[in-house]
């Protein structure tokens, strides 16, 4: 909405929010969506100019960081089970760009035994999906999307991983345009397939059955 | 045919002509007179009566290069530039500038700095040094690597020819494409197709910040392998400079620009890749590391200084087969390289043995296919053997140049037009009524797009190759310098808030890209998020749109809302609708963006519609933190495994989570 200039109906929604998360008494905020997280990170200054929340507003900001960046904070306590598998890692811009989060998802990942994390060419470039931007301006976010998927192939994974629904969105709509049925997972499911010793195949099976 | 100093003495003023002295001789060779025109007509006519006269004429700057290339067989006329030393524009606006060519290199950038700007190029002995004898020596340092050679930041050029011809070529915008390119043509051109008067570059913005870092190994191979691996990262490095000898360790400099925490985190990314190093510093004398190549040239023995260029995998075997060519010949040597293969090296002998090295280096230079240039000696056509024939091909050139732009553009001068903004801008040619008063701005006073902010972009491009939109159909007004531009000229009321004003914020996708590649740190987020939210407010958008907005903002931020859509989705997909709707053409009936929509509906299952989250659980083996989960509005229906996951996995690493209920949205 912020992006989409509805300024009023996002600063209550904001509000609301602080208001929830102030009840729980919490001392971190975990964000998986990396467009929520952007965001949230930016109340302190959306609400600037109101009195009544500015304050609350910053603390709460403060506190927001998405899944990737309080897992590499964390030394890693539960055991990995292997999963020999080739994933490309897909930036999401509201992660890599609006929250300069780009090392710690890698990190993360490379607790994971036999994984392979590969880079997409022109990772910087946008996939097309941007919030709400895949829905009002379909032209583009579709020529975009191709071209990302033409690069997520071009790794030779067996799966993509990112951490934004949006992306997950667009890449796999992109990927059935494309006739692949490559799997596309967010990042903190692999992990969890990890931990709790999913086999890779059957990650492969039940991520292609999205499609 | 007698000397023509009486005539040349009557266009210069007799003040400055004068006899040679010893230290005027060119490489060794003794000169007759110096001449010191104050003009460029001046010059081109000095240079019309010399040749003429069949002199051999040597046209000097600082005189710092001038034993670059071959010793010339006479040297009958010093043409010295030193009273053509001004800087004639700077058009900080659109960040060019144009100098006369005795200017010296470290003048004109004081007087760039002052607006913050650069010419993007370390050159040799920047205190004395001359633009034109940059340009004809082709000079460039570690900044190459980043901003490209001369030839890449050169856009307009003046040569005075033999015949007393001033040509012009290029111009004075930065995107310049009309005609050959003469400006890249005399540069490195040693001053055999004329003389240099002018020149125009495109300038670059001062960066905020400077780090430079020097590593140090044991052997160059280790730190060659460091330097493919940061050209193939993707840092952006601003100077990339290997520097080895025959006593003591290899280095390697790096240098990174930008704002303080953009250079810190590539600084860091550079660590990782450097463990290989044995010592990182952040050298006290960092300036002073990226003058290493003025140091080649000082020293007491005598010495073959020469410049060579290998391709940036083959530095390494490059540097083994010096070192192993010039040990048993007792020959010590030092070499300062950049990242991207070209640098100079230095040999020093006694002089008995001085031949064979520089035999040796030859071979090694075959073995290597690098590609030599002995600075000392080398086989340069000179200006008095291939003069006439290069110059009639420049004139000839320069003529059809001029001839083509007049046919292309009748009535017109052979000057290029101005980059012309849709039409958003009026018509430059009529007349100067509509912006005799200064216009409302379109925007109000909530909140408009900060002028400071504004001003704070320097249209330099970088954030062009990053945009989507760009990338998509190099449009300038559909790149972050363009629609700060746009935003410029609506708070300044030269535009209204038309349909294409309003298409091209509409076009951007907010990726951020841009403020990531900003090395001036212009804030986008905040300017792209206030023109929104004016455009919100005072465009109309068609009755359609505003249905379009009205639903997505009355769906999405709502996962109850959301939720009810499922039921009927999934019947849609497993109906086989679906596959009858995208079959039938049916789906073409629809509007473009609902279209959009269809297409990205993934498959839903009915697990999906069930899905709930608990409101907490503990952490396994010990508490670690407390932390709450934020579920995105469509990630917490979309992809309800994720959350699931989430929860699962911070549990897992010792973490108690909380899920409040009652939460709203991110509000995207």
């Amino acid at each position: 909405m912020i992006h989409a200039g509805l300024e009023e109906q996002a600063l209550a929604l904001a509000r609301r929010l602080i208001d929830a998360f102030e009840r729980a008494e919490v001392d971190t905020i975990v964000i998986n969506a990396a467009g929520c997280g952007s965001n949230v990170k930016d109340y302190g200054y959306l609400l600037r100019d109101d009195p009544a929340y500015a304050e609350r507003a910053k603390a709460f900001s403060a506190k927001c960081k998405d899944i990737s960046e309080v897992l590499a904070e964390l030394e890693p306590r539960a055991p990995r089970h292997p999963l020999p598998l080739r994933v490309a890692y897909h930036d999401a811009c509201h992660l890599q760009h609006a929250q300069r989060v780009q090392a710690q998802p890698r990190k993360v990942l490379k607790t994971i035994p036999q994984l392979q994390v590969l880079e997409i060419p022109d990772s910087a470039i946008c996939c097309g999906s941007a919030g709400i931007y895949n829905l009002i301006e379909p032209g583009p976010a579709q020529e975009l999307g191709d071209r990302k998927v033409l690069n997520c192939l071009a790794t030779g994974a067996d799966l993509v991983v990112s951490s934004n629904p949006g992306c997950l969105l667009q890449i796999t709509a992109g990927l059935k345009r494309a006739a692949r049925t490559l799997p596309v997972l967010h990042m903190v499911e692999l992990l969890d397939a990890s931990i709790r010793g999913t086999p890779a195949s059957s990650l492969l099976r039940n991520g292609a059955a999205r499609h | 045919m007698a000397a023509p100093w009486a005539e040349l003495a009557a266009i210069v003023g007799s003040d400055h002509l004068r006899a040679a002295t010893p230290a005027d001789a060119v490489d060794g060779v003794p000169a007759q007179m110096v001449i010191k025109p104050a003009s460029a007509d001046e010059l081109a006519r000095a240079l019309r009566v010399a040749n003429a006269a069949g002199l051999s004429v040597i046209p000097r700057g600082g005189g710092t290069k001038l034993g670059w290339g071959n010793p010339p067989r006479r040297a009958d006329l010093i043409l010295s530039t030193a009273r053509l030393d001004r800087v004639l524009e700077h058009a900080w606006g659109d960040m060019t500038a144009t100098v006369q060519a005795g200017c010296t290199v470290e003048h004109f950038q004081r007087i760039l700095a002052e607006h913050r700007q650069r010419l993007a190029l370390d050159a040799l002995w920047p205190e004395r040094a001359t633009i034109g004898g940059m340009l004809a020596a082709n000079d460039s340092g570690a900044l190459r690597v980043r901003f490209g050679a001369l030839r890449d930041l050169i856009i307009g050029i003046t040569l005075a020819l033999p015949d007393g011809t001033l040509a012009k070529s290029g111009g004075k915008v930065v995107k310049n494409v009309a005609g050959y390119d003469l400006p890249k043509l005399a540069t490195g051109s040693l001053g055999t197709l004329g003389v240099i008067t002018e020149a125009v570059f495109r300038l670059y913005p001062l960066p905020r910040d400077v780090c430079s870092m020097s590593l140090t190994a044991a052997s160059t191979d280790t730190l060659c392998q460091i330097v493919l691996a940061v050209q193939d990262s993707r840092l952006a490095f601003t100077g990339l400079q290997l520097r080895a000898e025959s006593e003591g360790p290899p280095q390697l400099d790096v240098r990174f620009e930008g704002t303080t925490a953009g250079i810190q985190a590539q600084v860091n990314q550079l660590l990782q890749l450097a463990k290989y190093a044995t010592q990182v510093d952040i050298p006290p004398n960092a300036p002073d590391i990226w003058k290493a190549r003025e140091a080649l040239w000082t020293g007491t023995e005598p010495a073959l200084i020469a410049k060579f260029s290998v391709l940036p995998s083959q530095l390494s075997s490059f540097c083994g087969l010096v070192a192993r060519v010039a040990q048993p010949l007792g020959v010590t040597w030092r070499l300062v390289g950049q990242g991207f293969g070209v640098g100079f090296l230095r040999l020093e002998a006694q002089r008995a043995k001085r031949g064979s090295a520089c035999f040796r280096s030859r071979k090694l230079g075959q073995r290597t296919r690098a590609t030599w240039r002995d600075t000392g000696r080398a086989a340069l056509p000179t200006c008095d053997e291939s003069g006439p024939r290069c110059v009639g091909l420049v004139r000839r050139r320069a003529a059809t140049d001029a001839a083509r732009q007049r046919a292309a553009r009748p009535g017109r001068d052979a000057q290029p037009r101005p980059v012309h903004w849709g039409n958003l801008m009026p018509d430059p040619d009529a007349p100067e009524t509509v912006l005799a008063s200064p216009a409302p701005s379109v925007f109000d006073d909530h909140n408009p797009p900060a002028q400071k902010l504004i001003d704070e972009c320097v249209h330099c491009g970088f954030c062009l190759p990053t945009c989507p939109t760009y990338a998509l159909w190099h449009e300038e007004m559909d790149s972050p310098r363009g629609r700060i531009y746009l935003m410029k000229l609506g708070s300044e009321g030269k535009v209204s808030m038309t349909s294409t004003f309003v298409s091209h914020f509409d076009h951007c996708l907010g990726c951020m890209a841009c403020v990531t590649a900003c090395p001036s740190g212009v804030q986008y987020d905040k300017l792209i998020e206030a023109t929104r939210a004016q455009i919100e407010r005072h465009y109309p958008r068609s009755f359609g749109a505003r249905l379009q907005r009205r639903m997505i903002f009355a769906i999405f931020p709502h996962p109850g809302r959301l939720r009810l859509l499922l039921g009927p989705i999934w019947l849609y997909q497993r109906l086989g609708l679906q596959w009858l709707v995208r079959r039938s053409g049916l789906l073409n009936l629809l509007p473009p963006a609902l279209r959009g929509m269809e297409a990205l509906l993934p498959s839903v299952s009915l697990r999906a519609l069930r899905a709930r989250m608990p409101s907490h659980m503990v952490a396994q083996g010990g508490t670690r933190r407390r932390v709450g989960l934020l579920q995105g509005c469509v990630q917490r229906v979309m992809f309800p495994g994720v959350n699931g996951a989430t929860a699962r996995v911070l549990a897992a690493e010792g973490c108690e989570v909380f899920i409040p209920r009652g939460q709203g949205v991110a509000a995207r």
